[in-house]
């Protein structure tokens, strides 16, 4: 509890975690209370009466203006917040704890099979990771639309995507944590309880526990980044959560759209108008997503610093003499009561 | 001797893997097959074409066979020279900085690596959207294109990707290094040298760095995983036609393990090399 209470006293710490969690709750109550209605803006007209063609921008049709739908985009993205933030969790969630489990196991069980595991590992290093997933869930999300060749169902296929984007992360991740175990492991005092009898399960429960739980904290939210940023690569590459449907865009060619409006798939849907005159489109998923990334990083930072300065023990201070009952003695009072 | 025969083993096991992850992403080309015949064969399929890649052939638009070659050294070496250059970049970028902020009074320094350390975290797709929309802008408004913005068949794009590519890596690799050297300047032979007059250039680049080595290329890993992953957004943003295209494109199993593996070689080279030289001229044996 107390680490939580130190936490709060960072600024960084508690502006990142009212963003995201802020923006996660006005989402959810968009859900609960407005059923994810998407405002569509009627035909708007310029001072001399004309109609002005979607998209309308943001001087127009406040805040953030729409998309060439006539969606409201500030909506769009309200809407899709939650998708984006809770997709990413459950995923750093996925990639953690299964690793924690292996993790020990690994190294308390299979030291032997540690060094081979982590050298294939080491080789998902070189196969980029963002190229993995795609070629992964490719035929799943994209071209199983396309062709209409046995297309799973939309929640099949977000539970495809959250496992893929999960599962590939459990190796590298069970060896990073085999890692943190063993150098907590080799710790003196444990070799100390050791000798005093204690085991296996005393050790972890009761020794590697409060030094791992801060380290897995850490883990955890590196993992959202990583998350967020892995999820946007897939967007650009129009793999979106919850699936993909094909509509016919402003200039009559037939773009992938993501069904559940979530940031990473808008992000790649928009990008092409970066191109167009209304380039302004292209940021605002981008931009929120480094916002979240952003806010997120300064958790982490503040959550290293805490660590890093914080006093694992309070010891008490020794009370100090009190400075104005010596000032009151004369200058050597102290030797020479010692001759009287 | 036992040391050359490490570097060779780590060669073998990272191909293993390539092969072993290609082979899995075979099951999921035609929806998912968790079939462990269909592994197998697929892992069959890899080596064989490894032996004798001249028999590597894709499908063209026209439905007729074409060995790969036509185009792939092409591709190949157009992705190297950008993946190479931007990691070179961005260790030179790193370093350099370093040492414009190493002897910052503390307080200074303290702010500049919180701002770094936030700034690092910026998403690679941030930076493509402002550099190329930045590019663009500057487009509209004078008239004069600074680099190309995307390639076309004839006209490589070479800057501009290296730029953006190298620039959050860099920013990586500068943090290393600043809390690497912080922690060097509080060591004896620090003080020794200063003591003795060496000027801060000849401190900073002769005995520091040459003792953090070690440790940056430790550090250097997570760069390169880091920089594999946005080539390929690089590469499908800057319409860059490299290998990464080149597998989206044909993504059959064994074109896969053996682009990876090739892609694989100059870099493993490359880490030999300096583990070589390092280990010849400071004598410090590198973990990798």
């Amino acid at each position: 509890m107390s680490m939580i209470k130190q936490l709060f006293k960072y600024k960084l710490f508690l502006f990142g975690a009212v963003l995201i969690g802020g923006t996660f709750l006005a989402s959810l109550f968009y859900l609960v209370f407005f059923n994810d209605q998407i405002p569509s803006s009627p035909l708007l007209y310029d001072e001399n009466g004309r109609p002005l063609h979607a998209p309308y921008s943001g001087s127009v049709y406040p805040p953030f203006g729409t998309d060439e739908f006539g969606r409201d985009i500030a909506i769009v993205m309200l809407v899709g917040a939650k998708y984006t933030i809770g997709a990413a969790f459950l995923i750093s969630l996925l990639r953690v704890v299964p690793a924690i489990f292996i993790g020990i196991f690994m190294q308390f069980y299979l030291k032997g099979i540690k060094r081979p595991l982590k050298s294939i590992a080491d080789s998902l290093t070189y196969f980029p990771i963002t190229l993995l997933a795609f070629l992964l869930l490719n035929w799943v999300s994209l071209r199983g639309v396309l062709y209409e060749e046995g297309a799973p169902p939309s929640s099949i296929q977000i539970i495809i995507y959250v496992a893929v984007l999960s599962l590939i992360f459990i190796p590298l991740n069970s060896v990073l944590i085999a890692n943190e175990v063993e150098l907590i492991y080799n710790k003196e005092f444990i070799a100390c309880s050791r000798t005093l009898g204690a085991g296996k399960w005393r050790i972890i429960t009761k020794h590697i526990r409060p030094f791992l739980v801060p380290q897995l904290w850490i883990i955890l939210i590196r993992e959202f980044i990583q998350t967020l940023i892995l999820m946007s690569h897939l967007g650009i590459l129009s793999i979106f959560i919850g699936g993909v449907v094909f509509k016919e865009n402003l200039f009559g060619n037939m773009e992938p759209v993501s069904l559940s409006s979530e940031w990473a798939g808008t992000l790649g849907m928009w990008w092409g108008y970066l191109w167009t005159s209304y380039p302004w489109i292209a940021f605002i998923p981008i931009g929120l997503i480094t916002l979240l990334i952003l806010a997120a990083k300064g958790m982490l930072d503040s959550l290293e610093h805490m660590l890093a300065t914080e006093q694992p023990v309070q010891v008490e201070r020794a009370k100090k003499e009190d400075d104005a009952s010596m000032a009151k003695l004369a200058p050597f009072q102290l030797l020479r009561m010692r001759d009287d | 001797m036992a040391a050359s025969f490490d570097i060779l083993l780590r060669f073998f096991y990272v191909a293993l893997g390539l092969i072993f992850l290609s082979a899995f992403v075979g099951l999921f080309t035609e929806g998912i097959q968790l079939d462990g015949w269909l592994f197998l064969s697929n892992i069959r399929g890899i080596l064989e074409s490894l032996a004798s890649p001249d028999l590597l052939s894709v499908i063209g638009p026209n439905g007729k066979e074409y060995t790969i070659f036509l185009q792939f050294w092409d591709y190949y070496f157009y992705s190297l020279a950008i993946f190479l250059s931007a990691f070179l970049l961005a260790l030179g970028m790193g370093i350099l900085l370093a040492y414009f902020t190493t002897y910052l009074p503390e307080n200074r320094f303290n702010s500049v690596s919180k701002t770094v350390s936030l700034l690092e975290a910026l998403p690679d797709l941030f930076i493509i959207i402002v550099i190329q929309f930045g590019v663009l802008f500057y487009f509209k408004q004078t008239g004069t294109l600074l680099f190309p913005v995307a390639s076309t068949g004839q006209n490589k794009s070479y800057v501009l990707p290296i730029l953006a590519l190298a620039l959050i890596p860099s920013l990586m690799v500068y943090k290393v290094i600043l809390f690497l050297v912080r922690d060097e300047l509080g060591k004896l032979y620090v003080n020794l040298a200063k003591s003795k007059g060496i000027t801060k250039s000849t401190l900073f680049f002769r005995h520091i760095l040459r003792n953090i080595t070690p440790s940056i290329f430790s550090h250097s890993k997570s760069i390169l995983l880091l920089l594999l992953s946005s080539m390929v957004i690089f590469e499908q943003i800057f319409n860059i036609n490299g290998i990464f295209t080149f597998i989206i494109t044909y993504p059959e199993p064994d074109i896969i393990a053996f682009t990876l593996i090739l892609f694989y070689l100059p870099i493993f080279l490359l880490y030999a090399l300096l583990t070589l030289i390092i280990g010849k001229t400071t004598g410090q044996r590198l973990e990798w």
